[in-house]
């Protein structure tokens, strides 16, 4: 009898026994399609093109950030590698671009051997802001901000860890391009890898790499390098990518993907801030109204009750919350325009951008919240 | 002007960090009560997929207690057969956000799986809640090993014949290779470090301080620190205050295991940098640029005091203990003060102590009558009067002083 409990017991605990592995490549972050799509960032409202660009420009700010840090261009890559794949774990409207982007940096410049210390991340991200907005370059100040800003990003990075399953180390495909060049014995031609390199470096700002494997992207890289060199490539006996065991069709749509980047009009940060704030802001505000109900409903006495009554009877809530809902829907659809347009009339005013980062509401609120 | 006017900035921000909704001043503080509480309820609930909680394992005793932090033993409690140790990552330095040392930990022992490297499962983490600050504590979570060798060596009952020493040994090189071949330093050997499972597998262990080195390249030197591996442990070069070290720096860490394999207990205890470097010199003799071309280049060298004619006794002095002739030139290979000299893990592979009779023999028949586990940390101090005279006083040092003095017996994993 006890023997064939244990043997039952086995049998019932075997299968079950998952651990999490860490796996340090680039391969284990390939995402089906539907969920490339539905990002959490779209289920939270947000478009896709909004997405992508704050995506780009969260990979820019890494990018130039690192460089002002003096990192190495692999510590930028795996930054923005861990940035691309944190927001297919969370949204942008939840939590905020910029102290996710200082994190991945400040992250990466450890993982890759070159540490910097938080505050140096910091200034440097100030630093771009205010470049930004075209303010006078000031020092960052070491005020109760600052202090905040800093436990964000401190916090940031453990979530980032805790969402990837600490799967951070990245074997980046730049040496891949190598090989496959010394293949095609274009090695010596320098110019080869250096554009190879950075079209490599240009595809971390898309999501290639949670769409195809490094083999792919590299290959893909080095296609686009020999057509605006002009160098041929064997198509004989077979198409040289089949050697790296790659599609013609996939090349080509990363190519599609990587060259998109440079059609794309010059992004607007302000208006994606203001896109983003305005959907944190009815999402908090759609948050606190449940919770009104809730406390109507369950507690009457409560000394918020005062406070919360101020604002929402009792009764409709639910259908004042979806009318709010529609309303900042519409907002959002006809906010850009009227955006665009003002930008348009006043291309350089300078008040608009003193104002919004001065009092700081985009990042103060952000940090209260994450 | 700018600075005045951000300081009078100071207490609006303040305000303004804990309400999240400025836009409607009266609902401001409901709401911020509101989120605040959400948020608790959120992050206690909330799920990370890819990192599971650490309590899926059931801690039953701790094993290890150190600078590092603390080391448990725990069980799986969905499959009560697994044991698995439990390595708290400190974050007392919060400072510098997630420890760069973990980081490097966690990638090594990913890139190291071999039989003779403890083998990492996964990394857990506690649930955020109140208690904790809202600050997660994270865990490393290793199959769990029975013994490690300084407990073993600690426990008079425990008896190594000669070809279970040279498994041991042999393991332990084996290991030692294949993190050099993969770039990889130690920087904490000891005996403490190398683990032994019941089944006679060894498994080297704490890559706290481990981390990966370079050739030199473009002839500029590397900088790394040399504020690492336990003082009786440490090489020559390490003391002298070179920063431009490698594989070496183990492998005098294993001639230091190997000679305890007999001793029974470390052979060099100083209790300070200076005193390691004279014990290093009566052992080794003295530490002059013929024995050690470049050595009057290192930061130290002029600094320390360093004993003259001395003469090398390493076969000498280690003969007693050690009767193997083998044994006494492979010691010797291993404990040379030139790090350029020393005998590299490859080569001590192919050295005859491993390969004339008695060979290296297995060692599950030998730990099979200790049904107990044996820690460093789990076994009484060792002191003076518990032990026979011959195994501590290897040199006529205050082992009293060295043994209460600081903690150099901290470290199990």
């Amino acid at each position: 009898m006890g023997s064939e409990k244990n043997g039952n017991y086995q049998n019932d605990t075997k299968p079950v026994q998952v651990y999490g592995k860490i796996v340090l490549s680039l391969e284990n972050s390939l995402l089906p399609s539907e969920k490339l799509i539905r990002s959490p960032s779209v289920a939270d409202g947000l478009d896709q093109e909004t997405e992508s660009n704050l995506r780009i420009m969260g990979c820019e700010l890494i990018q130039t950030a690192g460089i002002l840090l003096k990192l190495p261009q692999i510590a930028m890559a795996t930054g923005q590698v861990l940035f691309q794949r944190f927001y297919f774990c969370k949204s942008f409207v939840r939590y905020p671009m910029d102290v996710t982007a200082m994190a991945c940096l400040y992250l990466a410049s450890k993982i890759e051997e070159g540490p910097r210390r938080i505050r140096d991340v910091m200034n440097v991200f100030h630093h771009i802001r205010q470049v930004r907005c075209q303010k006078p370059i000031t020092p960052l100040i070491l005020d109760q901000q600052y202090i905040t800003l800093k436990t964000q990003v401190i916090k940031a990075e453990r979530r980032i860890l805790k969402e990837l399953g600490f799967c951070v180390h990245v074997k980046h495909p730049h040496k891949l391009i190598v090989c496959y060049l010394q293949v095609l014995t274009l090695e010596k031609n320098r110019a080869v890898i250096q554009m190879a390199w950075n079209y490599m470096n240009d595809s971390l700002r898309t999501d290639v790499f949670l769409r195809y494997s490094p083999e792919t992207v590299a290959c893909a890289c080095i296609y686009l390098t020999c057509r605006k060199l002009k160098v041929p490539l064997p198509k004989n006996p077979a198409p040289w990518f089949t050697l790296f065991g790659t599609e013609e069709k996939d090349i080509i749509d990363i190519s599609r993907r990587i060259m998109m980047l440079y059609k794309l009009p010059k992004i607007n940060p302000d208006e994606l801030e203001n896109k983003v704030e305005q959907l944190r802001k009815s999402y908090e505000e759609e948050r606190d109204k449940i919770r009104n109900t809730n406390v109507i409903v369950s507690e009457n006495n409560t000394p918020n009750s005062n406070a919360s009554q101020h604002k929402s009877p009792s009764p409709p809530p639910p259908k004042l919350k979806r009318d709010h809902d529609s309303r900042t829907k519409k907002e959002r659809d006809s906010r850009p325009r009227k955006l665009r347009d003002y930008k348009i009339v006043n291309s350089d005013s300078e008040e608009e951008c003193t104002t919004r980062s001065h009092n700081g509401n985009y990042w103060k609120k952000f940090y209260s919240y994450a | 002007m700018q600075s005045s006017s951000s300081r009078s900035n100071i207490p609006v921000s303040r305000s303004n960090e804990v309400s999240c909704s400025s836009s409607n001043s009266s609902n401001s503080s409901s709401a911020t009560f509101a989120n605040s509480r959400e948020k608790k309820k959120y992050i206690e609930e909330y799920n990370f997929p890819f990192c599971d909680e650490a309590s899926k394992y059931e801690r039953i005793t701790k094993i290890g207690q150190g600078t590092f932090g603390e080391v448990f033993k725990a069980k799986d409690k969905r499959n009560p057969k697994k044991y698995v140790a439990m390595k708290k990552i400190l974050m007392d330095n919060e400072k510098e956000g997630f420890p760069i040392t973990a980081l490097r930990e966690i990638r090594i022992l990913q890139l190291l799986k071999h039989e003779n490297v403890v083998n990492l499962i996964e990394i857990c983490r506690t649930k955020a809640n109140a208690s904790n600050k809202y600050r997660s504590t994270f865990f490393l979570i290793f199959d769990f090993c029975e013994h490690d060798l300084a407990g073993l060596l600690s426990n008079t009952n425990v008896k190594f014949s000669l070809g279970e020493i040279k498994k041991v040994m042999q393991q332990l090189l084996n290991g030692l290779y294949h993190i050099h071949f993969n770039k990889i330093l130690h920087r904490d050997m000891k005996a403490a470090n190398v683990l032994i499972t019941k089944n006679g597998i060894l498994k080297l262990a704490d890559f706290g301080l481990a981390r990966a080195f370079n050739e030199i390249k473009n002839g500029i030197p590397n900088r790394y620190t040399n504020r690492v591996v336990t003082l009786w442990y440490r090489p020559p070069e390490l003391l002298l205050g070179d920063r431009n070290y490698g594989p070496p720096v183990d492998l005098w860490g294993a001639g230091c295991i190997m000679a305890e394999m007999w001793t029974r207990s470390p052979i060099m205890q100083g209790n300070t940098e200076q005193q390691q470097l004279t014990l290093i010199s009566q052992l080794c003799g003295s530490i002059t640029p013929e024995m050690w071309p470049g050595v009057e280049n290192l930061e130290l060298y002029n600094s320390m005091d360093l004993p003259k004619g001395q003469k090398r006794k390493v076969k000498e002095r280690l003969k007693p203990y050690v009767k193997d002739v083998t044994a006494c030139d492979l010691l010797d290979k291993l404990l040379i003060l030139d790090p350029s000299k020393r005998i590299t893990a490859d080569a001590a592979l192919d050295h005859n102590f491993f390969w004339v009779d008695p060979l290296p023999s297995d060692l599950s028949k030998m730990l099979a009558q200790h049904s107990q586990s044996m820690f460093e940390y789990l076994a009484p101090q060792r002191r003076p009067g518990q032990r026979p005279h011959h195994h501590q006083v290897f040199f006529n040092q205050s082992i009293t002083k060295s043994f209460i003095d600081t903690g150099y017996q901290d470290r199990i994993f």
